[in-house]
């Protein structure tokens, strides 16, 4: 529009110039003439009156725009590849930024969630136990930092009554958790300290999804019973869907919650049980983390000096809610994040590549655009709007490959990352993926544009000048450089997976499966009932064909479900502080257990069915036990007080289990394992025990998943009520504690892999790239009497001396960058010469291959065609 | 092709004859160039390389403003006029002017004199 007005108002002005001349009595045609002399170069005159007005810049970055989509669309191979390889490279970025941005930048969903502190009880074994509750009780009680503190314990529930049976987690929450957290209740109330406390009616709060599921949203479902566990609760309100517990269980939904002041479960009234109870509390306006430490320390004093037989020793740990939350995974995490910026950097450093040969091939067109007056601003603008809008195209397809690869991932990361549910695209990640994407069309843009604008035409004649292609060589090596870091890391992680693999956990995990067994109401009543049932599921379940044996447990092996006291040996004087006993693991289970596991009985027998709750108490120990606890003397038949019971025999020694996972054995927080008949437990404990639900763990002659169905229809059989709520396999289970290694190699891995796939474009490219400018001395080397084998050497060498650079600076790259991996590995040293030299060596065969296509093809060259080509 | 007006006029001085042209009256280009030429009896000579940006410029900067009417042959033109912002500041720039030549003409005249 402006530019047709522009051009109106300049013809007029030459049509009355041309008109004035004829009137002074020239032709038309010498009229025409002159006035052209005269007015020179309209198009000149033009580009000053634009620059003369700002308002008209954008049109002349439209008018970039529109030259930029033409050049792309025009050279639409190179496009594709810049935009792939862009996307690739923003893309992870984009979807590593969507997980850091979900796991630790987004704030809690939680009111003011800054002041939002965790505790953990302290003890002289243990540097985080879970709290006692009477000293929780204390705590909230005798502090003076905080507003208030809350107390949440998980817990299982069976939902029967109306409909099928229902397996429901949950918590047990204190009132004031819910004002500490900000959270308001959908419809109804929470619960008020009346609730919290012992002899308070029953009620419960159920979660929007369960109020929808269940009850069909129905509003009317305040004041309502629910039957958990056999007993009724009133509904007084529903949670609403936003709302989460801290401290979820990988990414389980949670539908009830229940006071937990009501609890009169034992361990709850006894300060030397923890009893998984996890302190959130809000620290007081202004008051710093530091002040509430010294505050709780002072409180813990004053409780030890109190109770000395519990809690001498013991204090209490501060941390920010975010960071106990959050804090575990963070170094993992930005390792990872600087790994997809070394992907970025070298998918940049191919783009400039490619950038860069097509200038070389357009030096001709914006010399002639310099000659004709274009402004080297306007040409340096020119390239970048182009680069930008490379980048632009390549951040947008990023980040469709980012939302595809999220999406991918969140399974996986589900097992691994605290809040991973919250992965995904917003406002936050789009401005990273934006932001990286203009800085990259920057970085690869300006390079060429800036050395191409200053091109001119007098300097436009053969050959390439020298500089330009070192710049290039500096590329590839900078791309190997780049990439073998990440080579290394993932070898190093696939070394540790490997170790790992090999690592005996002490028992036989194939062929074994784990159930989770919330026992029917009628069948938990009492500690009768309890065994009985257990002998009953038992029996019917090794009658499962293909089930060779079948044992109850109460902690499986490898699930980091704990259930420890401190270990005493008869007849051993008790030190004054019994912090300063040992620590045992403890597993109650049944005579079936080795049969199911495989784990070799060393000395002794195992228990049978004749140590009941009637006969002497037993006890079998692992091997550590009996070396720690009886280094030279025979453990058999000596007799061991497990926390406050009464004293058991010991009857036999078995294997140790490498219980806190394949590597963490050495450094566990728990060695010494012991094994008792469940049955042996005191009633209130076995109720106490099977409230959680009941582990029964098989062991099947062939695919433990086959038996699935048939194990489920024999448990209904048993009891219609008994509410299966998770079947695993043992290998499932073994292979889960290697989860976020395995989701760190996965990741690592794949970045590698692209890293290796770019890098090796980028020899191919500047190989390719300086064959096709070598061609004519290539020819005349071949016309000198060089064979096709020899140019072969000298471009592949060309190739394996950039690649052999690049592989010594990633090599001592390497050897720094290792660093933040040593926690993670595992039987390989973070300096392992093996694995770096192996990777070195891949590297420099995938270069030389790289390069050797190219060579073949400047080698294959007809000396003649070579010799006449320019 | 160099820009450059054959008179040689001090940077901004373009700016001022333009406008004063203008304020006469409503004008467009092409006739502003002619009127230039006729009043300073052909001395200055305004190329179109400086004419039109300088109007742009001029124009932009909200001195001047223009309407495309139909000149006497018929023809769409864009005339120029004054805004009354491009008056104060003519009004400004004229007074500048005045002041400088005289001052330049005071000492011109003295150096002479002190020659002779």
């Amino acid at each position: 529009m402006n530019e047709r007005k522009l051009d109106a108002e300049l013809r007029f002005h030459f049509d009355q110039l041309v008109a004035d001349y004829v009137r002074q009595g020239m032709t038309r045609g010498e009229a025409l003439r002159k006035a052209r002399q005269e007015f020179g170069g309209m198009e000149q005159v033009k580009e000053e009156c634009r620059d003369a007005r700002p308002t008209l810049w954008l049109d002349s970055i439209c008018q970039d725009l529109r030259f930029a989509l033409r050049t792309m669309r025009k050279n639409s191979a190179l496009t594709a590849t810049v935009i792939a390889t862009l996307a690739l490279g923003i893309g992870v970025n984009a979807a590593l930024f969507s997980v850091v941005n979900a796991v630790l930048l987004r704030p809690l969903a939680y009111a003011q969630p800054d002041r939002l502190i965790t505790l953990f009880e302290t003890t002289p074994q243990l540097p985080k136990a879970s709290a006692a509750y009477l000293n929780y009780l204390d705590w909230r009680r005798l502090n003076s930092t905080c507003d208030d503190l809350a107390a949440l314990r998980w817990k299982g529930f069976n939902l029967t009554g109306s409909g099928d049976p229902e397996r429901l987690h949950g918590r047990m929450v204190s009132a004031s958790t819910f004002p500490i957290l900000g959270v308001a209740p959908l419809i109804g109330r929470t619960f008020t300290a009346e609730d919290d406390r012992v002899g308070g009616k029953p009620v419960a709060l159920i979660s929007e999804s369960l109020w929808r599921r269940r009850f069909g949203a129905d509003k009317g479902v305040i004041g309502r019973a629910l039957t958990l566990d056999g007993s009724s609760y009133i509904v007084v309100g529903v949670l609403p869907g936003t709302f989460q517990f801290p401290f979820r269980f990988g990414s389980a939904s949670e539908d009830v919650a229940v006071p937990l002041g009501q609890s009169t479960d034992p361990p709850m009234m006894d300060r030397l049980f923890h009893p998984g109870i996890r302190v959130v509390g809000r620290l007081k306006t202004g008051v710093a983390v530091e002040t509430a430490r010294a505050d709780f320390t002072r409180v813990a004093q004053t409780l030890a000096r109190e109770y000395p037989k519990a809690n001498e020793g013991h204090g209490v740990s501060v941390t920010l809610l975010r960071n106990e939350l959050v804090g575990h995974v963070r170094g993992g995490l930005y390792l990872l994040m600087g790994a997809v910026m070394f992907v970025l950097l070298i998918a940049c450093a191919n783009v400039v590549n490619l950038l860069l040969a097509r200038a070389t091939a357009r030096e001709q067109e914006i010399a002639m655009r310099r000659a004709l007056g274009a402004s080297r601003f306007r040409i340096v603008r020119q390239m970048l709007t182009e680069s930008l809008l490379l980048s632009l195209a390549g951040g947008l397809a990023g980040l469709v490959l980012a939302s595809i690869a999220t999406g991918l991932l969140l399974k996986s990361a589900a097992r691994v990352l605290p809040r991973a549910e919250q992965i995904g695209m917003d406002s936050r990640v789009l401005f990273f993926t934006l932001a990286t994407a203009v800085l990259t069309g920057l970085l690869f843009g300006l390079a060429p544009a800036l050395q191409f604008s200053r091109s001119e035409i007098r300097k436009q004649g053969r050959g390439v000048a020298v500089g330009r292609h070192a710049f290039r060589d500096l590329l590839v090596v900078a791309q190997v450089a780049l990439a073998l870091p990440l080579l290394v890391g993932g070898a190093l992680m696939i070394r540790t997976l490997g170790n790992l693999h090999a690592v005996d956990p002490g028992f036989d995990s194939h062929n074994m499966l784990a159930i989770d067994v919330s026992l029917s109401p009628s069948s938990a009543s009492t500690g009768a009932s309890i065994r009985r049932a257990y002998v009953d599921l038992i029996r019917r379940l090794e009658n499962v064909p293909g089930v060779e044996a079948a044992a109850v447990v109460g902690n499986l092996p490898m699930t980091g479900d704990d259930s420890a006291a401190p270990i005493s040996v008869e007849g051993r004087p008790v030190p004054k502080n019994q912090f300063d006993l040992p620590i045992g693991l403890l597993y109650p289970t049944t005579p079936g257990y080795l049969k199911v596991t495989k784990i070799p009985l060393l000395r002794g027998r195992f228990f049978n069915e004749h140590d009941n709750q009637n006969s002497q108490a037993v006890m079998v120990i692992d091997e550590t036990t009996a070396r720690r606890l009886f280094p030279n003397e025979d453990p058999i038949g000596r007799r061991v007080v497990v926390g406050t019971a009464t004293p058991s025999q010991i009857i036999g020694v078995v294997g140790h289990v490498k219980h806190s996972g394949l590597d963490d054995d050495v450094t566990a927080r728990f060695h010494l394992q012991l094994y008792y008949p469940v049955v042996q437990l005191p009633d209130a404990f076995l109720k106490f025990t099977v409230s959680g639900g009941q582990m029964f763990i098989l062991r099947t002659r062939s695919n433990p998943l086959a038996a699935i169905e048939a194990v489920r229809g024999e448990i209904r059989k048993a009891d219609p009520d008994d509410v299966v709520s998770n079947i695993q396999s043992m290998d499932e289970i073994v292979s889960g504690t290697l989860a976020s290694r395995r989701f760190l190699l996965a990741l690592l891995g794949t970045f590698a892999a692209i890293a290796l796939l770019l890098a090796s474009v980028g020899i191919y490219g500047v190989i390719s790239y300086s064959v096709s400018q070598r061609t004519r001395e290539i020819g005349i080397r071949m016309a000198l009497g060089a064979k096709p084998g020899d140019i072969l050497k000298s471009v592949v060498g060309q190739g394996a001396v950039l690649s052999l650079a690049g592989i010594t600076l990633g090599l001592i790259a390497s050897f720094f960058l290792t660093r933040f991996m040593t926690s993670v590995l595992f039987g390989v040293g973070r300096t392992d010469p093996l694995t770096f030299c192996g990777v070195a060596f891949a590297l420099c065969l995938v270069a030389v291959c790289a390069s050797f296509v190219p060579a073949r093809r400047g080698a294959k060259a007809d000396p003649l065609a070579a010799l006449r080509c320019d | 092709m160099p820009p450059a007006t054959k008179s040689d006029l001090p940077q901004g001085t373009l700016d001022l004859l333009i406008l004063k042209v203008i304020a006469l009256g409503p004008i467009h280009g092409y006739a502003i160039a002619q009127r230039i030429q006729q009043i300073s009896r052909e001395v200055l000579q305004v190329q179109q390389g400086s004419l039109y940006p300088a109007l742009h410029r001029l124009e932009n900067k909200g001195f001047l403003a223009a309407d495309w009417k139909e000149t006497e042959t018929g023809r769409e033109a864009k005339y120029y006029r004054l805004t009354a912002k491009g008056r104060s500041h003519l009004n400004a720039e004229t007074a500048n002017w005045k002041r400088l030549a005289t001052a330049i003409g005071l000492i011109v005249n003295f150096a002479e004199g002190e020659a002779r």
